[in-house]
């Protein structure tokens, strides 16, 4: 759901450029002093893995197509500001080689898909998971959170795209011509997104919890690391 | 730095060479992708806004390498180069991110000295 040019007005994708440089900003601010070095491997492939996923845009209703995002399954394994930071890596490449998302709007596509859509379902998502694990095992409570706030993110990024191209008005329609279209096919797409994003966060904590940044619970399969050498 | 020498270092890179292996995959499928236009796309095209929007001048754009042709193939190279560049970028930062981090805590502990007398 990149937003090309032209659909959006100078204040629309000046405020969102502003906005996304600002967390770009404190995102580094973050990571500078919580990256560990051995998870370099890990953030590297998740962001190509991404960009790959979004290659593979699958049908979706009535001559429609739509694609992963990956901002939740970003932020869950590396964390909300690793993981948006990922994101915009993946957009910019996007924007800047591929013409795919429009160049003025790029801020509005980092602030929908990779700051709302990751960081803010991020936190959203935690707090969830942390109210579920009361009740239930911290690998439930993580799961169930991960599909349903990987489909909101999209719903959400959708919602957030409607917004700035309908206070734009430069397309000239009432709002009830803009928001059904994008956000119905968005609904569809978040369920591919809940699918792919929970089967590839179940994968990885059942080989190395470890890697997984939302995780608390204790190491599965007893393999505590010990490094009495 | 010892956690790269332990034992759960072959995990992460198995983990690693399966996640590029997949990758190289979805590249690999690329051009068997739906060619549909997405909700936006579809949104502009149905209000006949498609002749407002445009995107400006890239190096590979819409996926389509220049020179490349053989649609199938194109797609795929062009996949080859985002991938690479996407990795480039995040490693690029990472090691920044690192570098400047590792400043800060040098100020504490000079990093190599303590861990070389230990041993």
């Amino acid at each position: 759901m990149h937003i090309p040019d032209g659909l959006l007005d100078f204040k629309t994708w000046g405020t969102a450029y502003g906005m996304s440089a600002g967390a770009v900003a404190y995102a580094l601010y973050k990571v500078r002093d919580t990256l560990d070095e051995k998870k370099i491997p890990i953030l590297g492939i998740t962001a190509a893995f991404i960009f790959a996923a979004q290659l593979l845009n699958f049908p979706v209703a009535a001559g429609t197509s739509g694609h992963f995002l990956g901002a939740m399954l970003a932020c869950v394994m590396l964390g909300p500001w690793a993981g948006f930071l990922v994101m915009v890596v993946v957009l910019t490449v996007q924007c800047l080689v591929f013409a795919d998302g429009g160049f003025a709007a790029l801020g509005a596509n980092i602030f929908n898909m990779a700051l709302i859509a990751g960081s803010l379902c991020y936190f959203m998502f935690a707090v969830t998971k942390s109210g579920l694990s009361r009740k239930f095992s911290e690998r439930t409570s993580l799961l169930t959170s991960v599909a349903f706030f990987s489909w909101l993110s999209v719903v959400l990024a959708a919602t957030a795209a409607a917004v700035e191209i309908s206070i734009s008005n430069i397309v000239k329609l009432p709002a009830t011509a803009i928001f059904p279209p994008i956000i119905g096919t968005n609904c569809i797409i978040g369920i591919g997104e809940a699918v792919i994003t929970t089967v590839v966060v179940a994968v990885v904590l059942q080989a190395r919890p470890d890697l997984v940044h939302a995780y608390n619970g204790p190491p599965l399969g007893g393999a505590v690391k010990e490094e009495a050498a | 730095m010892k956690r790269l020498f332990t034992r759960r270092k072959a995990g992460l890179w198995l983990l690693v060479g399966l996640g590029l292996a997949i990758t190289v995959l979805l590249v690999f499928a690329a051009p068997w992708a739906s060619k549909s236009p997405d909700s936006i796309e579809k949104f502009a095209m149905d209000k006949g806004l498609s002749s407002k929007t445009a995107n400006g001048a890239a190096p590979v754009k819409d996926y389509k390498v220049p020179g490349v042709t053989s649609e199938s193939a194109s797609t795929r190279v062009a996949g080859i180069i985002g991938v690479a560049a996407t990795l480039l970028a995040v490693l690029a930062i990472s090691f920044v991110a690192l570098r400047l981090g590792k400043r800060k805590k040098s100020v504490d502990l000079p990093p190599g000295e303590g861990s070389a007398n230990e041993a």
